[in-house]
């Protein structure tokens, strides 16, 4: 397991043409953008092209994206631009009834107008969660996603062999590996809630350093 | 039933925690989506400088997919790909990797073009396809080279000069998060030979 690497690092090795560290990028803000576009009432191949379309701003931004901690804000800046485009090309084309009018000129979807900007926040906070997760990495990941991430009962005979424990390690390596994603989660400005929803956290000042 | 508020703080955070992570496997992009992003890689590895040095290490291509190591082929001596060769004097190296369900058969051999190349294929017990990558590597782990496997399983990866290992992950890097993949690394030895 490697230490974690900050956006402005893979940023960097993007515009020296890193192409793992766009593959971190994208693997990194992949289920940000989707869950913007998700929001959005779209066909599901617009939903798509726009998902690629927002990848594309980003590549061809790579030299004037500067502010690193900004870089999940505007992915989903981006993407929501994308979809009210999306938006209105598809109520133009099927001459749906018209969107709300935004006052930029640009149109959204009514569904999403009242809601914008805590839906916003609460994409921001999620993502907050999957860097936690990211930074926490190795077993300790592996060991949560496998508990909490599926729906059916986890095969802990299974689980403890992947990860070459006992099984009877298993809860106390648990209760110490959630210690440490709460921690991980105060300094990323989440106290301990990995929660989906409510107000968007502080940035802390040090989101360079690895755990 | 009690307000989750009035729970223990560890359980609360288990129970929030289980939460996040089962509805954020929602918002997996369709695996053609996330091929078409990911393949910007390609203009991306276009804007690379002349003789800039690479920073990708084994580590991190293992993080992208999710990946462990299942088998450390080339330590043990029956099994050592340098010093075994064949009657034309390639290297090769064939064996079942424990756990996997997967054989290889590959050698290492100089290319028409007197470059050295590894060549091979990963067989299934099934006899279904393998897919999956290889990453050349350097005594530092650094990525040197990488290609997929083709439709049939089979690989034909050229060994840069310092060439020490080949990592081999089942998966590509679209994966779901929470699959894990089998890594299998083949130690080239000391004594490669360097290609030209």
């Amino acid at each position: 397991m490697t230490a974690f690497k900050t956006d402005g690092s893979l940023l960097e090795r993007c515009r020296a043409g890193d192409s793992v560290a766009w593959d971190l990028l994208v693997m990194r803000y992949r289920r940000l953008v989707w869950s913007v576009v998700l929001k959005h009432r779209l066909r599901d191949e617009t939903r798509e092209d726009v998902f690629q379309q927002a990848f594309s701003a980003l590549f061809e931004h790579l030299d004037s994206l500067r502010e690193e901690a900004a870089l999940a804000s505007w992915l989903a800046t981006t993407t929501k631009r994308l979809c009210w485009q999306a938006s209105e090309r598809e109520r133009r084309s099927s001459a749906r009834e018209s969107p709300l009018e935004r006052s930029d000129g640009t149109r959204m979807d009514p569904a999403v107008a009242g809601r914008d900007d805590e839906a916003n926040a609460g994409l921001l906070e999620r993502q907050l969660v999957r860097e936690g997760l990211e930074r926490l990495g190795g077993k300790c990941r592996e060991l949560l996603e496998a508990l909490f991430g599926s729906s059916g009962e986890p095969n802990y005979a299974l689980l403890a062999e992947r990860l070459g424990i006992r099984v009877g390690s298993i809860g106390p390596t648990r209760a110490r590996c959630l210690e440490k994603l709460a921690g991980i989660l105060e300094t990323l400005g989440l106290g301990s809630r990995p929660a989906s929803g409510g107000a968007r956290p502080s940035k802390p000042g040090n989101r360079d350093e690895s755990p | 039933m009690p307000h989750p508020s009035d729970q223990p703080p560890a359980r609360r955070s288990s129970d929030e925690l289980a939460s996040f992570l089962r509805e954020d496997a929602g918002f997996e992009p369709p695996a053609s989506a996330l091929a078409a992003a990911i393949a910007l890689r390609a203009r991306v590895a276009e804007r690379q400088r002349p003789g800039l040095a690479r920073f990708t290490t084994v580590g991190e291509w293992m993080d992208l997919a999710g990946a462990r190591v299942v088998d450390w082929l080339g330590l043990s001596p029956d099994r050592a790909l340098a010093g075994v060769r064949d009657d034309r004097g390639d290297e090769i190296v064939d064996a079942a990797i424990p756990g996997s369900g997967l054989t290889i058969v590959a050698e290492r051999t100089m290319g028409e073009d007197a470059r050295l190349r590894f060549i091979g294929e990963f067989r299934s017990a099934t006899g279904a396809p393998v897919r999956g990558r290889l990453a050349v590597l350097d005594a530092a782990d650094r990525v040197l080279a990488e290609d997929e496997l083709d439709a049939f399983g089979m690989f034909s990866i050229t060994l840069p000069d310092g060439a020490r290992r080949v990592a081999f992950s089942r998966r590509a890097v679209q994966a779901t998060d929470h699959a894990v993949a089998d890594i299998v690394v083949i130690e080239l030895g000391n004594g490669s030979r360097g290609s030209a």
